[in-house]
């Protein structure tokens, strides 16, 4: 139960999987240059700070730059946890999908 | 460029330390990405408010949800607080409802918020020095603005008489140009010895002035401000006892002051200083006679004696000098006057008046939300009953409304704090330049808790309103039953009351802004008396032993004036001792030929104005009579003068002024000067003075060395260049400053009055359109709780017409009233806005017709859908309910 994953933190357990260094403002860019879809400041961190109590991601703390107004950069990296649960949620998401994509338009 | 400084407090202040670091960051840095890719800063502001909301609103769902089940054991906060978030859905659910509610109220509050940030950080805040009350101007003259200036005896027989005072200064504006280590113009004061500690300031570096400083002989030395320090020495600590040269002349800098102090006295009256000097008059000396009145005198009131007191003891004083120097005191009127007020003067009126408009404004929003509660209260009475019905007290009933009252305020206040500080950022880069102090301009602390005050009225009078209109009265059971409720008498006469007012208001709005549209339309109108067209003025002051003779500034004006002269583009270039707007006041007292006398009341004033030959020629001036100067009046040739009609008229009426002559300075003197000329009047001191008696005298027999470079071209952006140059060349140690154009100094004269006439103006749209909407959702109201009405009537044979005008007289009757009202309640706002209009009343007739002209569109498009509704019901539709 607790392993399931909604859709919108699918996509941001996405978004920080492409990168080296995801934080706030590189999670929401993939977000939207992938899916069009824009997302808020804070509803990707509250999503984030769940996803790290369910100890699927982690975080740490950069350092502080003038054009972040002297605050810090939080970087998130995904844990095997996030992992498999994402993966579980994917191949879940793909099973469900088999034999209906032409109906959707899709390959 | 920074993000919104008061969403950033929202959001270190409502978020966790955590999540406000990571968000705020994230915000920040995609705040200045947007604006890196050229984005406009407001929309990037709009930006980052929005994204700031929805980050509060998110963390704020996060939260954990209280669970139903504990009902019993519930404590009032909790019922509170579940209670604030059922009705939060509620509002939510019915988007037209509070979105009718809460932007206007939102937009109200913003611009109230943005009034009193500007009125704030003018009229409101301390001054920023030990006792901001007790300092005060000192006049000896007429108080009225600005206060007169005084003469250095008087100044010194007060300081040592007057017993209400710890602190008593003299001083003077200054602008010394510092010719090392760069060739800058400088803005100072010379002051007496006690002027700093009379403030409470100690130098931070080096020493304050002493009476040993403040004398002819030992005076050169300077105090120079935080700023000019760190900007024109490199915050050199070394600086003390340093030798700068300022006008040539030797001063050695024994102070620097501390960075936190700001020139109240110097922005009162001249300009913030950034260098003082001691004044070194000494009793006796040159141009400090009683009647010699150029200083200003500044002094602090002793703790424990009134302000009252204080003047009754000056008004005695000057009194007791008058009888002893009669001549010397012609219209003594002694009294002192708060610093604050002396800044504060020339905006003061017109923030008031803005103030007070702001507030009509936000009483109509207020009243429209009140009103839509009102109408919302008759939707749910159903509902109501309902409750009651299943025993809710009327207590909970009420408290839902009160909570609903103040959720939908405070959601203003929160729209209305982004429009605020958004339209408060706008306002202080497009104000008239004039405002002082506008660097404290900002929404802080002071500003949020009167929009605080604000919502809070808003609040009540939104939760107050429908339950003294009866609108939430017990009602009975029957009423449980939909589509059976009555329309309560009293319900509707408070709406239409409320409507009444605002329709008041917003005539009262409309026509205020008329009549200041108007006013500065007839202040530009205003014949100058000069021709400000591709005119440009360039400041240059020759100081320093090198320009002390005559010679050889008439060696460098003639020139000056061949070398612009011959710059391509110039229509024509001579050089003044003072322009018309430009902001000095060059005046000379003499006597007329047969009135010779030593009385002061026979002397007579001119503004002087110093000029070569082509200057009526620069300035567009008509020539009356007589002849102009030419370049034939040299230094030796006979003295003339040209004066102007208002001059000729006064001095000499139903006689030939040419030929006429006037000796300046004292009256037994000899040097006659003979009047050859006339010329038209030009207005000198601000648009809306009627000119004064004004003369021309050649620059060669009355030499200046501070003058004004005055310039007819069409292309000045091509001429600056070679003018600069040629400045250089003739005289390196000029410096060129004050470049500005007639044409702006014309409309800056007119600014002030400007910006209050559009921001009425905004104000009295914004007032019309929420009035609109009021009467719009009254009509609509009354039209659907009558479609039934009306669908018999029409069944019953009734004519389309007959429905519109049953529709439109109620709105029209109410329409009136209001404009009744407010006719009848301009009649002090003419009072309040005089000093603001020129030439023209509140009740002006072309105002008057703007105000009912809004008043009837607005009137119009309120009722245009409902009617067009009410002439369209069908019969059978509206029965089909029975």
């Amino acid at each position: 139960m607790a392993d399931w994953l909604g859709e919108f933190e699918q996509l941001v357990l996405f978004a920080v999987l492409q990168q080296d260094e995801a934080y706030g403002v590189t999670i929401r860019d993939v977000i939207e240059e992938r899916t069009g879809r824009r997302a808020s400041a804070g509803s990707v961190y509250t999503t984030l700070e769940r996803l790290e109590a369910r100890g699927l991601v982690s975080s740490h703390w950069g350092e502080p730059t003038a054009e972040r107004g002297g605050k810090r950069k939080r970087f998130y990296r995904v844990k095997p946890a996030g992992r498999d649960a994402l993966a579980r949620s994917w191949r879940a998401m793909r099973a469900m999908a088999r034999g209906v994509a032409p109906k959707l338009g899709e390959p | 460029m920074r993000p919104p400084r008061l969403a950033r407090w929202f959001l270190d202040r409502s978020l966790d330390a955590d999540a406000a670091e990571a968000i705020g960051g994230d915000l920040t840095e995609e705040f200045q990405r947007r604006i890196a890719r050229g984005r406009s800063p407001l929309w990037a502001r709009v930006w980052f408010w929005r994204q700031t909301v929805v980050a509060l609103a998110w963390r704020w769902r996060a939260l954990p949800v209280r669970s139903h089940q504990t009902a019993g054991r519930r404590t009032m906060v909790e019922t509170v607080w579940t209670e604030t978030r059922q009705t939060f859905r509620a509002l939510r659910r019915s988007p037209g409802f509070s979105l009718g509610a809460v932007v206007p109220l939102g937009l109200a509050v913003g611009l109230a918020t943005a009034v009193f940030a500007v009125m704030h950080a003018v009229l409101l805040r301390p001054l920023p020095i030990p006792r901001p009350d007790r300092l005060v101007a000192v006049g000896e003259q007429e108080l009225a603005a600005p206060v007169s200036n005084i003469g250095y005896e008087t100044y010194l027989d007060l300081r040592d008489q007057a017993s209400s005072f710890d602190g008593f200064a003299a001083i003077r504006g200054w602008s010394p140009t510092l010719t090392s280590p760069a060739t800058t113009r400088l803005a100072g004061m010379r002051v007496t010895s006690g002027y700093f500690s009379m403030l409470g300031v100690r130098a931070a570096l080096g020493r304050d002035f002493t009476a040993a400083d403040d004398t002819p002989e030992t005076r050169r030395v300077a105090i120079l401000s935080d700023a000019l320090w760190r900007r024109q020495f490199a915050a050199d600590p070394s600086i003390i006892n340093r030798v700068i040269k300022l006008n040539e002349t030797e001063y050695r800098v024994i102070g620097v002051l501390p960075p936190s102090f700001e020139d109240v006295v110097g922005a009162a009256f001249y300009a913030p200083s950034d260098i003082w000097s001691p004044l070194g008059y000494k009793r006796g000396g040159d141009s400090t006679c009683r009647g010699c009145r150029h200083l200003k005198a500044v002094a602090s009131i002793k703790p424990g004696v009134s302000e009252a007191a204080a003047n009754e003891e000056l008004v005695g004083l000057i009194a007791g000098y008058k009888r002893q120097f009669p001549a010397d005191y012609d219209k003594a009127a002694a009294g002192v006057e708060k610093i604050s007020t002396v800044i504060a003067r020339p905006l003061a009126q017109s923030l008031y008046v803005l103030f007070i408009a702001v507030l009509l404004v936000l009483t109509i929003a207020a009243a429209n939300a009140a009103s839509l509660m009102v109408a919302r209260a008759a939707d749910q009475e159903h509902e109501r009953a309902l409750r009651s019905a299943l025993g809710a007290s009327g207590l909970q009933l009420i408290r839902q409304r009160a909570i609903e009252a103040l959720l939908v305020a405070a959601s203003a206040g929160a729209v209305g704090l982004a429009i605020g500080e958004g339209l408060t950022a706008w306002l202080v880069t497009h104000a008239p330049t004039s405002i002082p102090r506008a660097e404290h301009i900002g929404v802080n602390a002071g500003v949020v808790l009167f929009t605080l005050a604000a919502v809070a009225l808003a609040a009540l009078i939104i939760a107050v309103l429908p339950v003294l209109s009866g609108a939430l009265r017990p009602v009975g059971r029957a009423a449980a039953t939909p589509g059976r409720t009555t329309d309560g008498r009293a319900r509707v006469h408070a709406r239409e009351g409320l409507i009444v007012a605002d329709v008041a208001i917003a005539l009262m709005l409309a026509m205020g802004a008329g009549a200041m549209v108007r006013s500065v339309d007839r202040l530009l109108a205003v014949n100058t008396g000069f021709d400000p067209e591709n005119v440009y003025t360039i400041g240059l002051s020759g100081v320093g032993p090198r320009w002390a003779e005559d010679e050889p500034v008439r060696v460098f004006q003639r020139d000056l004036v061949a070398r612009v002269r011959a710059l391509p583009g110039v229509t024509a270039v001579a050089i003044a001792g003072q322009v018309p707007l430009g902001g000095n006041y060059d005046t000379r007292g003499g006597y007329l030929e047969e009135r010779q006398t030593d009385r002061a009341e026979d002397s007579v004033d001119f503004q002087r104005y110093s000029v070569t030959p082509d200057y009526l020629k620069v300035m567009g001036i008509p020539l009356k009579r007589g002849r102009f100067i030419t370049e034939d009046d040299r230094e030796k040739t006979p003295l003339v003068m040209v004066i102007n009609e208002t001059a000729a008229k006064k001095f000499w009426p139903d006689q030939d002024p040419i030929g006429k002559r006037v000796v300046f300075g004292s009256a037994n003197r000899k040097r006659f000067v003979t009047v050859v000329g006339v010329t038209g009047d030009v207005r000198h001191y601000q648009l809306d003075q009627p000119p004064d008696p004004q003369m021309y005298l050649p620059q060669e027999q009355m030499t200046d060395s501070y003058m004004v470079l005055t310039v007819k071209t069409a292309r000045f952006d091509d001429v600056l260049p070679g003018i600069r140059d040629a400045v250089h060349v003739l005289g390196p140690d000029v410096p060129v400053y004050d470049v500005k154009s007639m044409a702006v100094l014309v409309a800056d004269s007119a600014a002030t009055r400007r910006f209050t006439a559009v921001l009425l103006g905004v104000f009295a749209v914004v007032a019309a359109l929420m009035t609109a909407a009021g009467l719009y959702g009254l009509v609509a109201y009354a039209v659907s709780r009558r479609t039934r009405e009306f669908g018999i009537r029409i069944a019953l044979g009734a004519q389309k017409s007959g429905i519109r005008r049953l529709v439109i007289a109620r709105g029209a009757l109410l329409t009136a009233a209001g404009g009744a009202l407010g006719l009848l309640c301009s009649l002090p706002l003419t009072r309040l806005l005089h000093d603001q209009l020129y030439e023209t009343t509140a009740l002006d007739a072309a105002a008057v017709a703007l105000g009912l002209v809004t008043l009837f569109v607005t009137s119009a498009i309120a009722h245009a859908v409902p009617v067009a509704r009410a002439t369209r019901v069908s019969p059978t539709i509206a029965l089909r309910g029975e």
